[in-house]
């Protein structure tokens, strides 16, 4: 009955890290060892039973935590069962458990429930087995990082965690007469209050997570600069479409901006619609500069035509990016700027009557730098595929 | 996500009418007055297309209405229901003494976590977690200037009004960008 007391412990182990308990010293094990038992075959019975106890036990916040601490619990009691004590394969369903924990958990759950299954299955083991010792260790260590990583956690119980699998490897067999309770947790009602605002905020980054595309991130700084540069591209569209309804030759200068794009280069696309460039094929000038550039816009040009995102990672990776004409006259007239020193039009000799422009960015540097300080743009004057085409875009997983 | 078309016809009607309603008053307007009028409507009718559910709404609203000229736009839009504004202003006030409340609470934890951190945790773990809630931190106060009404918004509110904003303003970019094809496909 050792063994399943200990594991027992490592189950309500939310309160509790220390994991070498004796039963009769703890009355919720009582009743947990009297009511409940652990046959190999799975019964819903034992899990009922298993439930209430939890949920009287571990004061409330995350209840679901408490059911897949029992089911991880309750596998390990078949695995027991199944195998004598087969310590690889009990392994592997702890490692398929840790995973599949992590995919229901979001957020900081991982961390309680992976330290504690790892402490849980360290101690039913003994201490004997140093290399499944540091394994586990290292499984704790690991998915602590993780947790840390993805949403800027609360050190304190991420201490206790990486306490908990060491002390308990330290100290296997040594019967503990006091439970100590885990700081910072269940007995503090500011940490449970903590925790379930945590959860609550990891659900709802979740669901951000779907809306934003780009969004495959699991750290959160990046998280939210992804949805940083959404926000700011969506406003920045609804400017420039009502812009658009004009349909009048528009002095689309105050659209140009530092776009500062913080944490990356791989940012979104910001391309704004004017749309109200003329359609006439306004832009036959030649490239006021070397040959060199002809090249690169008739490969954008091509690039154009079947993909507007790679013709734009194209154009981003050469530091170059898209004005409308009038703009780029504007700009051209008004400052004779080292700075901007190249203008050159595209015209696309497609049906789709295309005027774009080609300007170097004035940052001056060709890697795709993050400070491109004018917008890509591009008129959606075109057809009836253009306007889908600047969705593309500004959309790069559409 | 693909919004529901009903969102989008609700918006679309209410721009209209609003732009319709606009256009009556002033016949020669310059570029820049057309276009604050044109987005100044479609935020609106955006906004109201969600009937006060949104906190992003009623601030958009609360704002817009505060400005004397475009107020009369508001309110023509909005049609007789012109409590609104009233709504808006005691639920900012209201939040934001709300939010000043929670930043102390916030702060005597924080500073109860440091000392329990000082303790218990490694040096380093404490810089990098330190560092990262930095960064996090600062970008949230971007995400703040960006929403509008995001100022008085904590966390959570911070993060589901971010959701609602960005489906309405896909909705409004779509819905536009659709009427603008529509229009210049026809001339």
């Amino acid at each position: 009955m050792q063994p399943c007391s200990r594991e027992m412990q490592a189950m309500n182990s939310l309160q509790d890290l220390q994991i070498n308990v004796h039963a009769p010293h703890d009355d919720f094990l009582e009743q947990m060892l009297s009511t409940t038992s652990f046959p190999a075959s799975s019964s819903s019975s034992s899990w009922s039973d298993l439930n209430p106890q939890d949920n009287n036990a571990a004061a409330a916040g995350g209840v679901h935590r408490h059911e897949i601490l029992t089911f991880n619990l309750r596998q390990q009691q078949q695995i027991n069962g199944g195998h004598g004590s087969n310590p690889f394969q009990a392994m592997k369903m702890m490692m398929q458990q840790q995973q599949q924990q992590q995919m229901m958990v979001a957020g900081f759950g991982r961390a309680t429930v992976a330290a504690t299954a790892a402490a849980g299955v360290g101690t039913h083991q003994g201490g004997g087995e140093g290399s499944m010792q540091a394994l586990f260790n290292s499984l704790g260590y690991g998915s602590l990082h993780q947790t840390q990583a993805s949403f800027g956690s609360d050190s304190t119980t991420e201490v206790n965690h990486s306490q908990g699998p060491t002390a308990a490897a330290a100290m296997p067999e040594k019967p503990k007469q006091k439970v100590r309770a885990r700081r910072g947790q269940a007995t503090d009602p500011h940490s449970i209050a903590e925790r379930l605002r945590r959860v609550r905020i990891a659900e709802r980054m979740k669901s951000l997570q779907e809306l934003v595309p780009n969004a495959n991130k699991t750290d959160k700084a990046s998280m939210l600069d992804e949805i940083i540069d959404y926000v700011k591209f969506l406003q920045l569209q609804v400017k420039v479409l009502s812009m658009s309804r004009l349909g009048g030759a528009a002095a689309v200068a105050p659209l140009v901006t530092d776009m500062p794009f913080e944490g990356g280069g791989d940012c979104f696309q910001t391309s704004a619609n004017s749309g109200s460039l003329p359609r006439n094929s306004n832009g036959n000038r030649t490239p006021s500069d070397n040959e060199s550039l002809t090249v690169s816009e008739h490969q954008v040009a091509k690039l154009m035509e079947e993909d507007m995102g790679s013709a734009m990672q194209y154009l981003q990776g050469k530091g170059l990016c898209l004005m409308p004409i009038s703009l780029a006259t504007a700009i051209s007239t008004a400052t004779c700027h080292s700075r901007n020193p190249m203008v050159s039009n595209v015209n696309t000799n497609t049906g789709v009557n295309v005027s774009h422009l080609l300007l170097q960015s004035s940052g001056g540097d060709g890697s795709s730098s993050p400070s491109l300080s004018a917008l890509t743009v591009q008129s959606a004057t075109m057809g009836n595929g253009g306007v889908d085409g600047a969705a593309s875009v500004s959309k790069p997983l559409d | 996500m693909c919004p529901h078309t009903s969102l989008k016809q609700q918006f679309l009607k209410k721009w209209i009418m609003g732009l319709q309603r606009c256009s009556f008053s002033k016949k020669n307007m310059s570029i820049l007055e057309r276009k604050k009028t044109i987005k100044l409507s479609a935020d609106i009718a955006m906004a109201s297309a969600r009937n006060g559910t949104t906190r992003w709404s009623r601030a958009l609203i609360s704002n817009a209405s505060k400005d004397g000229s475009d107020n009369r736009l508001v309110q023509q839009i909005l049609g007789p229901d012109s409590n609104t504004p009233a709504a808006t202003t005691t639920n900012k006030a209201g939040t934001r003494r709300a939010s000043v409340c929670k930043k102390i609470v916030k702060r005597s934890h924080q500073i109860r976590r440091r000392r329990r951190k000082c303790v218990a945790a490694a040096p380093v773990k404490a810089v990098t977690s330190s560092i990262s809630e930095h960064l996090v931190r600062k970008r949230r106060q971007v995400l703040k200037t960006l929403i509008p009404g995001g100022e008085f918004m904590d966390e959570i509110c911070l993060i589901e009004e971010t959701l609602d904003y960005i489906t309405s303003l896909r909705v409004q970019v779509d819905v536009m960008r659709s009427v603008a094809s529509a229009c210049f496909s026809q001339s």
